[in-house]
């Protein structure tokens, strides 16, 4: 009986503690995140009264502005375009070796984005690994890039996702 | 289950022993084709937990959090039914034992040797070191460096058809020395090394669904449910709440006992009834099914 109730004061003791754990954490988080909101308040507000600044300076010198400027800029714009297409734009497909077996993904881009990841097979991954896994898709589409951390504890398919794409990618810059 | 049809009328007492030995290995094989990384997932579990506590970040329920919590759940309600019946790698033990034993009945050897007893009662704390070790790894971050020598993932490579085994040399080695224990030793790995075994064995199993005996009903003198117990339990008394964690509920010992004086908690249940074992094989799939795994 004893050792019953010790074995259930442990269990308890490791749920509450890994609970207790989160709640510290993510009461933290909301600091953090209200100091960082703060933050950028203040910054948007500098940044208005610059431009606001700017605007006043720009309409006091606008005559003298107006002729230089519009031919310039022509030029820079197209320059401009040119460097930033980074993709054909399109839908790719990759595989790469997961844990089981291939892992095939579709990539799709606009001409500077990777806009859509998604996975067509991945039939040898264990269920719960690949949907672990996938959390590595939208890492990838926010670092634009298939450079990024494989997800510890589903290494395998992780990994195989990000080779996948990036062998997508590969197809798909001009 | 084409033996229950066989002589469904009015099997013999030895008959029953053989029903029950075959409704086992056929939900085993059925669980190691359908779910075979139960075992793998919920032990990343654990891993994952304190990896995550170990790097600063919160512990969110993903599939293998939920996974390890169900699996918990179901062993403190039904005793380890998971590992008797549905875990892959004991299944596989269990196979090459039954393999041994065969082998030594075919070369007329009437007791196959055994480790020592004694020897096994100690080595059988080891798994409790290897857990501690596992998730002092995970929680230092060390973990990820030690990829190559998981004898699990190796395993679970093998058994899915990936033969990419360069990068795994000693986990391979390791998985090769597993075998050749379970192959001499019924349940060794389990027992001995099993770091999943080892949370099992610490949870608080209700006095349910586990096994017990009226000791003062045996025969005198008799062990023969100890003897044939692949833990070598000595089955605790009735109404205590000394449910063994050490218990893999593979039932044999209620059919070897001459009076059927072991049971399960609950009056009503014996404990290896066809129709007790299908609703928790049910229940286990289900469970796992809704855990994703
Ligand atoms: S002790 Fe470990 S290996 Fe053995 S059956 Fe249980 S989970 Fe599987
Ligand atoms: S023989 Fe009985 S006590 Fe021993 S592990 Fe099997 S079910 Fe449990
Ligand atoms: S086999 Fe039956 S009679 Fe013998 S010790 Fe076990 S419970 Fe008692």
């Amino acid at each position: 009986m004893k050792q019953f109730l010790m074995k259930w004061v442990n269990v308890i003791l490791i749920v509450g503690l890994i609970a207790g754990y989160n709640l510290i954490l993510s009461s933290r988080a909301q600091a953090e995140e209200v100091l960082r909101l703060q933050a950028e308040l203040d910054s948007a507000n500098l940044k208005l009264e610059n431009v606001i600044e700017e605007n006043e300076w720009l309409k006091e010198n606008a005559a003298l502005f107006a002729a230089a400027s519009t031919s310039a800029r022509k030029d820079e714009d197209t320059e401009e375009n040119q460097e930033d297409t980074l993709y054909t734009a399109g839908t790719y497909t990759g595989e790469a070796q997961g844990f089981g077996g291939l892992v095939k993904v579709a990539v799709t881009v606009s001409d500077r984005e990777i806009t859509d990841i998604t996975i067509q097979s991945a039939d040898n991954e264990d269920t719960a690994y690949l949907t672990m896994a996938v959390d590595i898709i939208p890492a990838i589409l926010s670092a634009q890039s298939a450079d990024v951390d494989t997800i510890s504890g589903a290494t395998f398919s992780s990994t195989g996702i990000k080779h996948a794409v990036q062998q997508a990618l590969e197809k798909a810059v001009n | 289950m084409k033996k229950e049809k066989f002589d469904w009328k009015n099997p013999s007492k030895k008959q029953w022993k053989q029903i029950h030995a075959w409704t086992r290995t056929i939900i085993q094989i059925f669980f190691f084709v359908m779910m075979p990384s139960i075992f793998t997932t919920a032990f990343s579990g654990v891993k994952y937990i304190f990896t995550r506590i170990g790097t600063g970040e919160a512990v969110s329920m993903t599939a293998f959090v939920t996974a390890l919590a169900a699996i918990c759940l179901y062993t403190i309600v039904f005793g380890r039914f998971f590992c008797g019946f549905a875990c892959a790698f004991g299944s596989v033990g269990d196979w090459l034992h039954a393999l041994y034993l065969w082998i030594n009945k075919k070369a007329g050897k009437k007791k196959p040797w055994k480790p020592d007893r004694q020897l096994m009662k100690w080595l059988s704390y080891v798994k409790y070191a290897v857990l501690a070790l596992i998730v002092i790894l995970c929680f230092t971050g060390f973990y990820g460096k030690t990829s190559g020598w998981s004898p699990w993932d190796v395993f679970s490579m093998l058994r899915s058809g990936n033969l990419r085994l360069a990068a795994y040399i000693p986990g391979l080695i390791l998985l090769i020395l597993i075998f050749a224990g379970m192959f001499v030793e019924e349940r060794f790995f389990c027992k001995v090394l099993c770091p999943m075994g080892a949370v099992f064995s610490l949870l608080p199993i209700l006095p349910l669904y586990a096994l017990f005996r009226d000791r003062q009903n045996c025969l005198k003198g008799c062990s023969a449910c100890t003897r044939m117990c692949p833990a070598d339990l000595e089955l605790p008394e009735r109404g205590s709440f000394h449910a063994s964690g050490d218990c893999f509920q593979c039932q044999k010992c209620i059919d070897t006992c001459p009076k059927g004086n072991v049971r399960c908690g609950v009056k009503e249940v014996k404990g290896n009834e066809l129709l007790f074992t299908l609703i928790r094989a049910i229940i286990l799939f289900a469970l796992m099914k809704l855990a994703g795994v």
